[in-house]
């Protein structure tokens, strides 16, 4: 086959002589070509693979994250426990914090980013796909990067023993003297980079690659969450990023930006982190509000309910992000009136969450609701989130939450906002979404009885955890005394979180028993739109092709595919215009014209992670890392552009004899820009 | 393109839609929603229960005025909550058993989502007046509750007068925080005009009853959090600044306290106790702080225990009168040689020592360690995690705080603590020099040492 010839052309690396000028008269500089193996997804720029390496990556650091959180309840589940000793926990809690948000929550965000918001707008990729494989893999680098640090200089010796939140002083080297805090600032600062560089992509994605006539009030719910998701991380991450730059320079260079003896002020770093941590919250609920968005109209068979309502309330959410940072300070002393201010805004953003949640069950009011599992996560984040914003608005009462705050009935009221209302809502993104990434369907039997485990083990993990907080269990606490009260809930708290992992467990076996069941022929090829959905990306073949559409989708409507699909008899009422699979494309076109994958994204981005290694070793390493962005950014410049005609350019259905003519219609789709 | 050929779902789903026509349009019995109910039922009693059984730190049995006002101000929201609660999971119960549609069953099950049939419910995009209500509305609440919260929040730092006849009406204390343990510094005539204060103590933070005492929190290392729950709200104990609030109780008692901001390794362990004794018993504990002891004579009783506390404490422990308080959370060469070698002190590349580097001048690591004067009088030490006398809660709740001494002490943790104090509490950080090392004394003088300890009244 002529794939596996060019396969292997494309794995020499070498800069040389090797290669003939004849065959690749581009030299080092020929970009690798497509296949189906390992390497294909190494080089990859396919905004589809750069999504599934995204999730992938988020669901392991998910578990990774899970099992920390297992040592922390175990080692909680009894008074005077000795399961973890006090250095070990501190690091282990810090650990469970920081992967869950930077390298599980973020990235399974991205994912469906990724994955889902070209083919929703009908673009044929991202707008700078070599951009996007640099994200995940500078991602990866600072999430590995990060993980290191449990194993480099001895077994949780210099894991981040600071908290999530890391709040100075505490995390200068003369009370953290590991070099835990090293590994957190620049493994974050590295994520950080990935984060920023994503969410210009995806902006600029947004504004120029939608569909002909799909103007900004036509996008899906989850395009627009997903958008407003990109301009948070656009100015929320430069914020992290002074402030983790400030600590790696006090803690490496001798610096005093948070030395109290040279006079600084430790609530700089507090104000820094929430400005950034607070909007960080949204970046991460928002995506599951979209995601949800797209599932209950499915599944109730009507139409989102209020969708200017549902757009703008998710806007207002983000603006009113930025003004409510300093709830998380009501007893830092920043004084009563600042604290009055921050109590009132935080209050009036129960509003557009409200509104949010009013919609949902509107949408559902009346309709014709079928509970697959993806239905029944969706609901559940109703559910459950509309209890940890309950609890949210008990603690926007400053002076309640001078009672609450560093309490567990925090931690109870946060894992009800993360997890029953992101993780729920991913969850049941991946049930929704998985026989368009994957081809194949997750068993139903399965998935139901996963959810309600999950359900049932979040519950328990995590409700008795508001009366603990109540009875004055403090947060981060390694251990409690015997007559406190507090025995009985940790240990019920710890029995729930097995649960957790039990259903995650299941997750992953439906997977995997799905997929050998589909491989045996037993379940049915789930079509190009197996729900009756309503976006875009239905309206293509299952698993997408890697050009997305065979042409430029004109778009007319909200939920064009829908309306495709189905139209009004003179009664009003719904009837069929066509089935899914006379509307979707077929994946057929293979004359589409794809940006083609390429080395240096990879090889720029692992320069980050050794110049991390350099800072916190020997500055030696740091050069190194540096050549191999300048190399990497250097290739990058100065490999072919894409040029349809030339020799080693890239279409998919990469070995197939394809026509080198430009179809204008298909190629269109980059070109197309459609702001109105 | 292969799933056109295998005939796609809708084949599957036309062949369902007749099989299951009658089926999809009938609801389910309230039966299959008994899960949901249960559920619902357990979790609740979940709270009922829970709250019920005895918690020294519960936030919501408030023994002081402030902590009342606090607990007055959020009951109602928790009703508020509650109701919003029970409207919002009863409509997504109610919406779930009301339009639900049957899935399709048996060996179709992967397809489950599909929808067998072509009927569509009324197409409604939205209702523009319904959504201004579910603006407006909670815009309405939330101002309501925030005029109401914003209220009892400035009155939360107000310091009332204090009592007629009380003996001290205007003392304040600076209360600073350090890894891990809590050390007061009593300003009988308040703090304006006075650099130093009275007299120091630690662990045990002694207040007259209902009076509102104004504390002053710092910290001389990292950031911690002081928290009497049944008596007030935390407050940040912040390195570099002074913050107000006030503690009262309304009743004789002790009060469990425990450090809330996250401090470091030993976080767990830094607690404290508020004593509140009637306003005589607070003008004779005083008056018995205010006490400096004299040096033991050779060949009175505890002379050797004394001499041992000099050659081995007072590098960081004072006892006035007897060793002198000649620095200020700092530390000197000889204490760092007490956690062991230097060397292992953090090093960068290039020879030189990193920010927090052993200067043997003033720094941020902690070198003062509780004053122990009147140690035996205190119900607790180590960051109050151990009890000195094992009834102290008892005896102090009905007000015998001050005749503590008279009970019996618990010599075994107290020796086990001098024995190997790391081992006993996760306190010794040998590369920052905080926490009490391992001062490896014989049995002999730890006994020498516990007696001579306990005649600190």
């Amino acid at each position: 086959m002529a794939i596996v010839e060019k396969e292997e052309a494309s794995g020499e690396l070498e800069i040389g002589e090797a290669v003939t000028s004849e065959e690749k008269p581009l030299g080092a500089f020929t970009r690798p070509r497509g296949g189906n193996g390992w390497k294909d997804w190494l080089f990859t720029v396919d905004h589809k693979k750069i999504g599934i390496m995204y999730g992938a990556a988020g669901l392991l650091f998910f578990v990774i994250g899970g099992i920390y959180a297992l040592f922390v309840r175990l080692q909680l589940a009894r008074p005077a426990n000795t399961i973890l000793s006090a250095e070990t926990y501190n690091q282990v809690f810090t650990m469970h914090g920081v992967v869950m948000i930077f390298l599980a929550a973020i990235p399974l965000a991205a994912a469906f980013a990724n994955y889902l918001l070209p083919l929703q707008i009908g673009a044929r990729d991202v707008a700078f796909p070599r951009l996007n494989a640099f994200s995940f893999w500078a991602f990866l680098g600072g999430g590995l990067f990060l993980l290191s640090s449990m194993f480099i200089g001895g077994w949780w010796e210099n894991a981040p023993d600071g908290g999530w939140f890391a709040y100075a002083p505490n995390t200068g080297v003369i009370f953290s003297p590991s070099k835990g805090l090293d590994f957190f600032a620049i493994g974050l600062q590295i994520t950080g980079i990935a984060s920023l560089v994503g969410a210009i992509n995806l902006i600029v994605t947004v504004l120029n690659m939608r569909s002909p006539g799909m103007t900004l009030m036509k996008m899906p719910v989850l395009s627009w969450m997903l958008f407003i998701v990109q301009l948070l991380l656009l100015f929320a991450m430069p914020v992290i990023s002074v402030a983790l730059f400030l600590l790696t320079f006090d803690r490496l260079f001798d610096a005093n930006f948070y030395n109290v003896a040279e006079g600084a002020d430790p609530l700089l770093w507090q104000h820094l982190f929430w400005i950034f941590g607070h909007p960080e919250v949204y970046i991460l609920v928002l995506p599951s509000f979209g995601v949800i968005s797209e599932i209950i109209p499915t599944f109730s068979r009507k139409p989102i309910f209020g969708y200017p309502f549902m757009v703008f309330s998710g806007i207002t959410i983000g603006f009113l992000g930025w003004g409510v940072w300093a709830h998380h300070m009501f007893t830092s002393g920043i004084g009563p009136v600042a604290v009055a201010a921050f109590s009132v805004s935080t209050m009036f953003i129960a509003v557009p969450t409200g509104v949010k949640i009013l919609n949902w069950l509107a949408t559902m009011w009346g309709g014709r609701i079928r509970f697959s599992t993806p239905m029944l996560y969706a609901t559940a984040v109703i559910a459950m989130f509309t209890i940890g914003g309950l609890s949210g608005v008990t603690h926007a009462l400053a002076a309640a939450d001078t009672q609450q705050t560093d309490t567990y009935y925090i931690v109870a009221h946060f894992h009800y906002v993360i997890f029953g209302g992101i993780i729920l809502g991913f969850f049941g993104g991946f049930h929704f979404w998985w026989p368009k990434m994957f081809g194949y369907f997750l068993s139903e039997k399965q998935g139901k009885l996963g959810f309600w485990v999950m359900v049932l083990g979040f519950n328990i993990t995590f409700g008795p955890q508001h009366i603990l907080g109540l009875q004055g269990m403090s947060r981060r606490i390694q251990t409690y005394s015997q007559g406190q009260g507090f025995d009985l809930w940790n240990l019920v708290s710890t029995i729930g979180s097995f649960l957790i992992a039990l259903a995650t467990l299941m997750f992953v076996i439906n997977i995997l028993t799905s997929w050998r069941a589909f491989k045996a022929g037993k379940t049915p090829a789930p079509g190009p739109d197996p729900w009756d959905a309503r976006s875009l990306e239905w309206m293509t073949a299952s698993p997408v092709p890697e050009h997305n559409f065979d042409e430029v989708i004109q778009v007319e409507r909200q939920d064009e595919f829908w309306h495709r699909k189905w139209g009004k008899n003179e009664k009003g009422e719904v009837v069929r215009r066509a089935t899914a699979e006379e509307v979707a494309h077929d994946g057929s076109n293979t004359n589409v014209h794809l940006p083609a994958p390429s080395y240096w994204p990879l090889i720029a981005a692992s320069g980050l992670p050794i110049i991390g290694y350099g800072l916190v070793y020997s500055l030696w390493l740091c050069i190194v890392g540096g050549l191999l962005i300048l190399g990497g950014l250097y290739g990058w410049v100065f490999e072919p552009v894409d040029d349809p005609n030339a020799e080693g350019d890239h279409h998919d259905h990469d070995g197939d004899k394809t026509n080198l003519t430009l179809d204008e219609g298909s190629d269109a789709t980059n070109e197309e820009v459609a702001i109105d | 393109m292969t799933f056109f050929k295998l005939g796609g779902t809708s084949q599957i789903k036309r062949s369902l839609t007749s099989r299951l026509r009658k089926d999809t349009d009938m609801h389910s019995s309230p039966r299959q929603y008994l899960k949901w109910i249960l559920f619902l039922t357990v979790f609740a009693l979940f709270f009922v229960t829970g709250c019920a059984s005895d918690a020294p730190l519960d936030t919501l049995d408030p023994a002081g005025r402030k902590a009342d006002g606090i607990n007055n101000l959020i009951n109602p929201i928790f009703i508020i909550a509650g109701i919003v609660f029970v409207i919002i999971q009863g409509a997504v119960l109610y919406i779930a058993w009301k339009f639900k549609v049957k899935a399709p069953t048996g060996d179709q099950d992967v397809i489950d989502g599909g929808y067998t049939d072509e009927k569509f419910p009324e197409q409604v995009h939205g209702h523009f007046a319904a959504e201004i209500g579910w603006t407006v509305g909670p815009t309405i609440l939330m101002a309501a509750i925030a005029i109401f919260s914003v209220g009892v929040l400035i009155t939360l730092d107000d310091v009332d007068a204090a009592p007629e006849g009380a003996p001290y009406p205007d003392v304040e204390v600076l209360v600073v925080g350090q890894q891990w343990w809590w050390e007061y510094q009593y300003y009988l005539d308040g703090m304006e005009g006075h650099s130093e204060p009275d007299f120091v103590t630690a662990n045990d933070f002694v207040i007259p009853v209902k009076q509102d005492i104004r504390i002053h929190a710092t910290s001389r290392d990292v950031i911690h959090s002081f928290w009497v729950p049944r008596l007030n709200g935390k407050m940040d104990a912040v390195p570099g600044r002074t913050h107000p609030w006030v503690m009262q109780s309304d009743q004789i008692g002790r009060f469990a306290g425990q450090c809330t901001e996250f401090c470091g390794l030993s976080h767990a362990y830094m607690r404290n106790y508020t004593v509140a004794v009637s306003q005589e018993d607070f003008a004779d504990w005083v008056a018995n702080q205010l006490i400096e002891r004299t040096p033991i004579v050779e060949g009175e009783d505890n002379y050797e225990g004394e001499q041992l506390f000099i050659t081995n404490c007072a590098r960081c422990h004072v006892i006035n009168g007897v060793t002198e308080r000649d620095r200020d959370g700092t530390i000197t060469a000889d204490d760092m040689a007490m956690y062991g070698n230097i060397e292992e002190y953090r090093n960068h590349a290039d020879g030189t020592l990193g920010q927090g580097k052993f200067t043997g001048e003033a720094n941020l690591t902690a070198g003062a360690a509780p004053n122990l004067t009147h140690f035996a009088t205190r119900s607790s030490y180590a960051g109050s995690f151990f009890e000195l006398y094992p009834d102290a809660q008892e005896i102090s709740d009905q007000g015998g705080y001050l005749g503590l001494a008279e009970s019996d002490f618990s010599r075994g943790t107290l020796e086990a603590w001098l024995r190997n104090s790391p081992e006993a509490k996760p306190n010794a950080q040998p590369e920052q020099a905080r926490g009490m090392p391992n001062l490896n004394l014989s049995e002999a003088q730890i006994d020498l040492l516990v007696d001579y300890l306990m005649v600190l009244n």
